[in-house]
């Protein structure tokens, strides 16, 4: 069973895509920044995907791409986020993100996406 | 529009009302005292009260007016009254401090209901995804059951088929024995016959010996008949089982027809709600949206902070700027399109479509 670890500073967001991805047959882990959720990484989780908000308090979704390619160079990693500036877009790309998806989107079309990135899930 | 700096300041405008007031009351003495017989001096006594009276009167009624004003502005208000510094166009100079306290409170009222929404929306989406939850479990248990059923169906069905064959079977069996009987009957009806024969011609001393040749041949026609009446219940008995086997065939082709069909809606049910799930992060959007405007209240209030302390009357630069400032602060810290597109909207921008994809991937 593939692992994914959500990163997002929403309890709602949290719970949706704990259930989305729970359904389509993925474990989740959950952070609500990405100071928690480098510390899991640090701490042994090993996710096979990585999907995380931009947006976010303490540590935002740029730095967790940042500093998560230091320990996991080939992970997958999905901004998915409210956010539209084609800037950051291209800063997240820049910095190892694998894609760029803008909320909402619906369960299928996420789960579809990430099939698409994680061959065999 | 004049710009502030191109006005008039308040001092030299009054000033100038002033004089033109007492101008006209005076001019209207003049003319009154203009009459003759009049001595020159009352003339210009005259004139000097009515320019002062006019002037007065002037004063009086800009008072007034500017307090019937405030009060219809603010009717619970103890108003204190315009300032006399810092003229403005409507000649009641800047709002005072306690109206912008006023209306920093107001804001204060509509930070906390933006608060409430998102706590309401936050608290709706959690219960909504609880609800989803559960339909999903339900959906998830009543799938499992329903996949052992055509198992158990089949097991059913197989089990229910030996028992009937062996039961028809077992009716198979009989078949041969009932038929013997009927030989045996019939042998049994012609020893009777032959036995009658020889009865009768053995005469009177025969006669007790034809009777039971009789009873015999009753007997054996009462066998042929219970064998005859056997079988046809057994024929019966087989058409029933097999009937019963066609039947119990179709039940289970029944259940297993409904179970496909609810297997079916269990996956239509999952598709709604992975559906409604992704629907759900319309609460994340309106929470960023919203904790933007309390940021905008905010600043707002902050503007008008920095205007009761009455910074801007030497200069009104540093606010303007400030609040010039605030908005493009503001505007870079949108996270949405629509935000974007609804302030350039307001300023009458143009707003550069972001045209990527809602998906990407790199």
């Amino acid at each position: 069973m593939k692992t994914v670890l959500v990163v997002d500073d929403s309890t709602v967001m949290l719970m949706s895509l704990r259930q989305t991805l729970e359904m389509a047959g993925f474990r989740v882990e959950t952070a609500g920044d990405g100071q928690a959720a480098l510390k899991r990484i640090q701490s042994g989780v090993k996710p096979d995907l990585i999907l995380t908000d931009i947006n976010m308090p303490i540590m935002n979704g740029l730095e967790f791409i940042k500093n998560v390619r230091l320990i996991l160079r080939f992970t997958p990693i999905l901004a998915l986020t409210t956010e539209s500036q084609a800037a950051k877009r291209d800063e997240a790309k820049r910095l190892g993100a694998t894609g760029w998806l803008v909320k909402p989107v619906g369960g299928a079309d996420l789960i579809k996406v990430i099939k698409q990135v994680l061959p065999g899930a | 529009m004049k710009s502030a700096s191109t006005e008039r300041p308040r001092p030299v405008r009054a000033t100038l009302a002033a004089i033109v007031a007492f101008t006209f009351g005076a001019i209207g003495g003049l003319l009154i005292g203009l009459r003759p017989g009049w001595h020159p001096q009352h003339t210009y006594s005259l004139a000097l009260l009515t320019g002062v009276l006019t002037l007065a009167s002037a004063a009086l009624y800009h008072a007034i007016m500017a307090r019937a004003l405030l009060r219809a502005s603010f009717p619970d208000a103890d108003c204190p009254g315009p300032p006399s510094q810092n003229s403005n166009k409507s000649g009641l100079g800047p709002p005072p401090a306690f109206f912008l306290s006023r209306l920093q409170q107001y804001l204060a009222v509509f930070n906390r209901h933006c608060g409430t929404v998102i706590e309401t929306t936050e608290q709706a989406a959690t219960d909504l995804v609880s609800a989803l939850e559960q339909i999903k479990n339900l959906t998830d248990r009543l799938r499992s059951n329903v996949s052992h059923s055509p198992l158990r169906a089949g097991q059913f069905r197989q089990e229910s088929d030996a028992h009937i064959q062996t039961h028809l079977e077992s009716t198979k069996r009989i078949d041969p024995l009932l038929g013997k009987i009927s030989e045996i009957a019939r042998q049994t009806n012609l020893i009777a016959i032959n036995a009658a024969i020889e009865a009768a011609r053995a005469g009177k001393a025969g006669l007790g010996f034809g009777v039971v040749a009789d009873e015999v041949r009753r007997l054996a026609a009462k066998t042929r008949e219970a064998a005859e009446d056997v079988e046809g219940e057994l024929r019966r008995v087989a058409a029933n089982a097999s009937a019963l086997q066609g039947k119990l065939a179709a039940l289970v082709s029944y259940l297993d027809d409904v179970s496909e069909q609810i297997v079916s809606a269990a996956a239509k049910v999952e598709e709604a709600v992975l559906d409604v799930l992704g629907k759900v992060q319309f609460q994340d959007i309106v929470r960023q949206q919203l904790e933007k405007v309390q940021k905008g209240l905010d600043l707002i209030a902050e503007e008008m902070g920095t205007l009761a302390g009455g910074n801007q009357a030497s200069s009104p630069a540093p606010a303007c700027v400030s609040a010039r400032s605030n908005l493009d602060n503001l505007y870079h810290e949108y996270t949405t399109h629509r935000q974007r597109a609804v302030h350039d909207e307001v300023f009458g921008r143009e707003n550069r479509e972001d045209s990527r994809p809602k998906v990407e991937l790199f």
